[in-house]
């Protein structure tokens, strides 16, 4: 039945093309916008034509499409900001397809060498992206630093993005769990995001030129994840002419260099770790010998000689930590990644846009014990990924969209007790995806996204469900008010063995959820509306509920191997959100307030983990006021974590000596007893930060100074609250940093 | 110059906002039992504490004696149906506590492999703590080579290896030890050495590593290391015709679950920089917390090849 649906429905598919192509009544333009400069993509530029509302925005390529032109006459327009605006006049007759391969030259502002502060990003009025966050990279350089300017840290100023402490770089969206997040690199996964116990990310924001990041419902083409998605495109590297920076923190030295090559052009980046003292700031003064470092290439190749309207994008990315103690006595540790992939664009002859992916994603990660009491654990996951991307728009804008996605992803976790016993987590599995949705977008004030992810093949024997129905749809009423909504079921088959208490942890495996559990799903359903206020103000309000079955937590009554290592619990968060922003001259001012409660139950009982946030309010103040300037200021306030109180002390039996007579006078040592689980909060959180950079031209090159700091006024916000030796541990406190850019 | 004023005014105004914080929320008196029975003795033993409170956060600073009598603690074998009244009249010293240590006994208690053994302890204040276990199995043992010795035919073999075989979730605890005495002018002492597993190279030269607590069902100790303890007994003595070797005794203490799940949860290891919350200490104490477990013990006689003992110029037993 199941195979008679498909082959129907792509019977159906390939039946629809040509005969879509027949019946255009208008034309149509499209191509790729890129910046005169250096030849990279403008991402979002706004393209539309003049006197009509037709119009789309480019996206991460670079290219747009807009279809169902009246014939005659007519003037493109194309735009960003930071760009000289510029139009081409053509004329256009039912069913041409005009290609047309814009550059933009940034404004007289940007060669003053003002970057700009906060970048607008386009998108078509009935854009069907609830829960989406388009987020500019020079918004994110702009952040304040905790020594390095950091992609994921700086997630955590969305709104409906919490952490459980600004230590760390790992985030939790709208009250999932960390491990129900995935980043994507150019399409591909990366399984260890993380630097330094996750104390920074390991993909450098100087090798991204966009990030699109899914809070929640997002639609088909997605999947594999419960929570939430972050895009990372990387940059395509300069195709006019050779270039290179070189850039140093008190933490780590790192460098690019880019330049064109025959039909096309690469990027090559590398940051490597220098000074792990600073790292004391980040773990309550303890020394900690990390050693890491990163590095990453991208080629483009792109000959219409060969393959007209194609792109081939060959890209690899490294990472790896080490910990080495340089004593016997102490146990040693490493963590890599590596990605490697191949992706081609292609737009063809109809209306017909793919995009196609090929790549392995491996991480390899190991406590080698030496002669300490840690117990050796290897863990090991390979996950080789193609997915194929169709897209088909119609005369009218609606877009048809069919993709097949595929994993065949293994993991192995080996580990040694404590007794010294070995167990071996292994999974295999294969998953086939596919995905069918249709845009509805002829109406210019009403869009509409419906589809389906059909799990053909899943990893887990036991599966979730064959379909995974999602949907998303936005009314515009009026110019000033839109009305978003979203839905949709999602499922998820690898975990990490590890969970919200590890509120930092070097070894964090990633496994297949054993056979012995279910795959995890959600459910989420998002409302919200988005108001043009007058002014330059524009304020975005969201409202979220997501239902999350057989989550994996780890099993605290784990005492013997034969324990299992995981439990499924439930969970569900709900959740308002608003952002305001203000956008005018110099200046750009963003607030966002969350309101959120998340719950997981486990065995009849409810709690809340530690990650959620009642409250949670974030304000940022952007000032550009030229001649290489700029300055930033945010301010963050949320309520506490949640933890659980201690409830008094006892004294636990000590087995040290296992051959004496009396094992009841060995010895007794003080333990904690907890109250309920999560029952208490920490005090407030807030903290404000500043950064200033300034970027002047010396001699040949160009040199940007960038100074931080970080909680200005020294708050002492609770990180953790030792309960066996008393001690409270606080998160960053009063933290200067300065970096150096230097551009060639 | 009204900018600078507005950051000062906002720094003093939140530096002085640090909020004291109290983890500490409802303290609520709860009692623990404390009791690991003895396959191999008739004497047990059982221990009643109270969890408390300090102030501060340093339990350490605790002055009293958690630990107390007065309560009526019971064992009871389900297949004898015998229950056993412990008496609380005998006290220790343990150095940590101030005064004496009362703890509750009772003799002539011999249980078996298999059996079910239940404590029951009714505390002064009238709250009930139960404590279950079973007595673990003997486990058959098998050894690579009935007697020891390094010399054999075998290149590939390198080590005396003991293995065993049981039924259920259990943790080991194995040691070899090696018997012998001394006969000089007719003065005759006896000593014993255990033996390790192996040697390990380290800064600090070499270091004996000797079986630990393991689930693992066997292991091997190394040719080297037997001959190195074998010469090690007389170093620095000429006299090596005044050695007598014995023999050696292989034992097996077997932990039953409660015991093993207990030592797991308080013998944890993470590292050094990760920091996991709220870790659960393992109980089986119902109405309280603690542990109620047992232990078994197997022991096995093993000879030292004749040859072998006097190949270092020792006199064998044999």
């Amino acid at each position: 039945m199941k195979k008679l649906f498909l082959i129907s429905f792509f019977i159906l598919f390939i039946q629809i093309f040509p005969q879509a192509t027949n019946e255009a009544k208008g034309g149509i333009v499209r191509g790729f916008v890129a910046d005169s400069l250096n030849g990279e993509p403008i991402i979002y530029a706004n393209v539309f034509i003049k006197g009509t509302n037709l119009g789309s925005p480019t996206n991460t390529t670079g290219y747009y499409i807009i279809t169902g032109i009246p014939a005659g006459e007519i003037t493109i327009v194309y735009s960003y900001i930071g760009y000289h605006t510029s139009e081409i006049k053509t004329t256009i007759q039912a069913g041409d397809i005009l290609q047309f391969n814009v550059q933009l030259l940034p404004s007289t502002v940007e060669l003053e060498g003002v970057s700009v502060v906060g970048e607008k990003v386009t998108v078509k009025e009935n854009e069907t992206d609830i829960g989406l966050e388009r987020i500019s990279i020079s918004d994110i350089k702009q952040m304040p630093k905790g020594v390095e300017a950091d992609l994921l840290r700086a997630l955590q100023y969305v709104t409906g993005v919490s952490t459980t402490g600004d230590v760390t770089s790992r985030y939790y969206v709208r009250g999932g769990d960390n491990e129900q997040n995935i980043v994507l690199l150019n399409g591909a996964p990366v399984y260890n995001p993380y630097h330094a116990l996750g104390i920074f990310s390991v993909v450098d924001p100087e090798i991204a030129s966009a990030l699109e990041f899914y809070k929640g419902g997002f639609t088909a083409e997605y999947g594999g994840r419960l929570s939430s998605i972050l895009d990372i495109i990387t940059k395509d590297g300069n195709k006019r002419k050779f270039a290179g920076n070189l850039q140093g923190s008190v933490l780590a030295m790192k460098g690019a260099i880019e330049g064109p090559i025959p039909h096309g052009s690469f990027h090559i980046t590398g940051r490597k770790s220098y000074y792990s003292e600073i790292m004391k700031k980040f773990l309550n003064n303890k020394s900690a010998p990390f050693d890491f470092y990163d590095f990453s290439f991208k080629l483009n190749y792109s000959n219409d000689d060969i393959l007209k309207n194609s792109k081939f994008v060959i890209h690899g990315f490294n990472s790896r930590d080490d910990i080495k103690n340089n004593d016997m006595l102490k146990e040693d540790y490493f963590l890599k990644n590596a990605v490697y992939g191949v992706n081609w664009y292609q737009v063809w002859a109809s209306p017909l846009y793919s995009y196609m992916t090929f790549s392995v994603s491996t991480f390899d990660a190991a406590i080698i014990p030496n002669l300490s009491d840690a117990k050796e654990r290897k863990n090991s996951v390979t996950d080789l990924n193609s997915k194929w991307n169709f897209t088909y728009i119609f005369d009218e804008g609606d877009e048809l969209g069919v993709g097949f996605q595929n994993s065949i992803f293994s993991s192995t976790l080996d580990q040694e007790n404590l007794q010294g016993g070995r167990t071996v987590i292994d999974g295999s599995g294969l998953s086939m995806n596919l995905y069918l949705k249709y845009k509805f977008m002829r109406i210019k004030n009403f869009g509409l996204d419906i589809g389906s992810r059909i799990m053909l093949i899943t990893i887990s024997k036991k599966r979730a469900g064959f379909l995974e129905p999602r949907i998303s749809a936005t009314y515009k009423p009026f110019d000033w008010l839109t009305f978003k909504a979203a839905a949709g079921k999602y499922s998820q088959e690898v975990t990490t063995l590890s969970d919200e208490n590890d509120l930092l942890s070097i070894f964090e495996p990633w496994i297949k959820i054993p056979d012995y559990l279910p795959p995890s799903e959600a459910w989420h359903y998002i409302a919200g509306a988005k108001i043009d206020l007058p002014g330059n103000l524009f304020l975005n309000l969201e409202g979220y509920y997501k239902d999350m079955r057989n989550i994996t937590d780890l099993n605290e009554n784990k005492y013997s191997a034969n324990d299992p290592d995981l439990v499924a619990v439930n969970g569900y968060s709900y959740g308002l959100e608003a952002e305001l922003e203000y956008r005018y001259s110099i200046f750009t001012a963003k607030a966002g307030y969350s309101l959120g409660w998340a719950w997981k139950e486990n065995n009849g009982k409810k709690f809340h983990p530690r990650y959620d946030n009642r409250h949670a309010l974030n304000l940022i103040l952007g000032v550009n006021p030229g001649d290489g300037w700029n300055m930033n200021i945010s301010w963050s306030f949320s309520s506490g974590r949640p933890y659980t109180p201690l409830d008094g002390y006892f004294y636990k039996m000590r087995v040290s000596d296992f051959w004496s007579q009396w094992y009841l006078f060995n010895g007794f040592s003080p333990g904690s007893l907890y109250g309920d689980k999560n029952s208490e909060r920490f005090p407030f959180y807030h903290r404000l930060d500043l950064n200033i950079s300034k970027a002047f031209t010396f001699y040949f090159m160009r040199l940007t100074l960038d100074f931080s700091i970080i909680n200005i006024y020294d708050r002492k916000n609770i990180f953790y609250f030792d309960k066996e030796t008393g001690e409270r541990v606080d998160m960053l406190p009063f933290l200067p940093s300065l970096s150096l850019k230097l551009e060639l | 110059m009204k900018k600078y004023l507005l950051l000062t005014v906002l720094i003093l105004f939140f530096n002085g906002c640090d909020e004291s914080f109290d983890p500490k929320k409802n303290f609520t008196e709860k009692y623990l039992l404390y009791s690991i029975i003895k396959a191999d003795s008739s004497l047990q033993v059982a221990m009643i504490a109270k969890s408390f409170e300090v102030d501060g956060f340093n339990p350490g600073l605790y002055q009293g004696n958690p630990f107390e009598a007065g309560s009526t603690v019971s064992i009871y074998n389900s297949r004898t149906r015998e229950t056993t009244l412990l008496s609380d009249t005998s006290a220790t010293v343990l150095p940590q506590f101030p005064g004496e240590t009362p703890f509750y006994k009772a003799e002539k208690v011999n249980p078996r492999a298999m059996d079910t053994i239940t404590i029951v302890a009714v505390t002064p204040t009238g709250s009930t703590l139960v404590g279950k276990t079973v007595i673990p199995p003997p486990p058959v043992l098998r050894l690579s080579n009935s007697q020891i010795t390094t010399v054999t035919n075998d290149p590939n073999r390198t080590t005396w290896d003991v293995s065993w075989t049981i039924q259920g979730d259990f943790i080991f605890v194995p040691k070899l030890t090696l018997f012998y005495a001394t006969d000089k002018n007719g003065v005759v002492k006896g000593y014993r050495i255990e033996i390790p597993l192996t040697y390990i190279d380290s800064d600090n030269g070499r270091i004996p590593f000797y079986p630990s607590s393991t689930r693992a069902r066997g292991l091997s100790f190394d040719f080297e290391v037997i001959d190195d303890i074998m010469a090690q007994i007389s170093e620095g003595d000429m006299d090596k015709f005044s050695y007598v070797i014995q023999d050696a005794v292989f034992e097996l203490l077997i932990l039953d679950n409660n015991l093993a799940n207990y030592y797991s949860s308080t013998e944890g290891f993470l590292d050094e920089f990760s920091v996991r919350l709220d870790e659960v200490t393992y109980s089986n104490v119902e109405g309280g917390l603690g542990v109620v477990g047992s232990t078994s013990v197997i022991t096995r006689k093993v000879n030292i090849e004749a040859n072998y003992v006097q190949g270092f110029g020792y006199r064998s037993r044999l």
